[in-house]
């Protein structure tokens, strides 16, 4: 189960996202997309679940958004922008 | 004692420093004492700036200048002194009104950012950008047209978002005479002190001022997360004292309800007249750039 970590803020521009990180001290920005994915993957939702909640938003077939939102997951977790307990 | 004008706050202090004198207007500002003392023996300070050693001390940010003196900033509104040996405290007043209040700033911002700032019929406009990109002089010149000017060079931010003042004597000086211009060798225009102003102001935007090779200067507005982008290098943090990821998130947190433009003009013209145009326009309809 993915979350975001204690040492990432989280700070809304419009609706947009920029991700703090205190233990790098960098920043990253995330674009409306990514910041929907975002929001979910850090309430644990897996990529599946990820694409059938934002199929209605997004204008892209849900496999489509899947890989989209596995390949995003998958950076934020290599960056420490998330975690997964495993749970 | 002798009080002196800056940052919205009346400094008492028998230091001479190079700052606009209180006026009894002045009275209803929230003081700042800064006090002559004999500070226990020196500790070992953590972190320089050059010879200069700071850090905290039992909560106090402790600043060392060993020849000049050493200075222990208790909070916002208490500040002690020990002068060093032998010296008398001409050095002490330029090393307090510079970088010492650089450090008591922290007190009472949220953040600081490196530029300027004046303001306009909706509040406080912002100009950052790096060292030659003409902020000071763009602002120089918004304040020859009246706009009255808050800051030059330390743009302290607090809750709001609010634009806290700064010293406007200090560098775009009253007489021209006191390092009028920028520290990066802008134009000389000298503005009178009662041009600027010593209240704070809201935050109504801010332009990054960039000179890049361009026929015209270009007015572009920035959405989203690039706002935090394009303002962020213009912070100013101090290792040690500001914790950067922190002092980041308060800057996003004021930026959502701040229009942020990008203002690049081009690298040889003196095109200041031009881009003080583009803010003035800016002043007058924050959105209007953002609305086409």
């Amino acid at each position: 189960m993915t979350r975001a970590p204690e040492s990432v803020v989280v700070s809304r521009l419009d609706d947009e996202l920029a991700l703090l990180d205190r233990r790098t001290g960098t920043y990253y920005g995330l674009d409306a997309n990514g910041a929907r994915i975002f929001e979910l993957a850090s309430k644990g939702y897996d990529p599946g679940r990820i694409a059938r909640e934002l199929a209605a938003e997004f204008d892209a077939p849900p496999p489509e958004i899947e890989r989209d939102a596995a390949e995003l997951v998958a950076k934020l977790l290599e960056a420490g922008l998330l975690v997964d307990d495993g749970a | 004692m002798p009080a002196y004008l800056a940052f919205g706050r009346r400094f008492e202090t028998e230091l001479t420093l190079p700052w606009p004198p209180a006026a009894r207007l002045a009275d209803a500002l929230p003081p700042v004492r800064v006090s002559r003392v004999d500070l226990a023996d020196a500790v070992a300070l953590p972190f320089a700036l050059g010879a200069v050693r700071y850090g905290k001390v039992n909560g106090s940010l402790v600043v060392d200048v060993p020849w000049a003196a050493r200075f222990e900033i208790a909070d916002q509104s208490s500040i002690r002194y020990t002068l060093a040996a032998d010296a008398d405290g001409r050095a002490a007043a330029e090393y307090f009104s510079g970088l010492v209040a650089g450090f008591w700033l922290r007190t009472v911002a949220e953040a600081v950012l490196h530029g300027s700032a004046v303001e306009g019929p909706g509040g406080a406009w912002i100009i950052v950008g790096a060292s030659g990109s003409g902020k000071s002089s763009g602002a120089a010149e918004l304040a020859r047209r009246g706009h009255a000017l808050m800051c030059d060079d330390s743009v302290p931010l607090a809750a709001g978002p609010t634009v806290l003042p700064g010293v406007a004597m200090s560098r775009l000086g009253a007489d021209g005479q006191d390092g009028a211009a920028g520290s990066d060798g802008a134009d000389k225009v000298a503005v009178p002190p009662s041009a600027a102003r010593h209240e704070p102001c809201r935050l109504a935007g801010i332009v990054r001022l960039a000179a890049v090779d361009a026929d015209r200067p270009e007015l572009r507005p920035a959405r989203g997360a690039a706002r935090l982008a394009l303002v962020a290098p213009f912070l100013q943090l101090l290792e040690g004292v500001d914790d950067r990821i922190m002092t980041l998130a308060k800057l996003a947190g004021m930026l959502p309800s701040v229009p942020v433009y990008a203002l690049d003009r081009p690298l040889a013209d003196d095109t200041r007249a031009e881009c003080a145009d583009l803010v003035e326009r800016l002043m007058e309809a924050p959105d209007l750039e953002e609305e086409r």
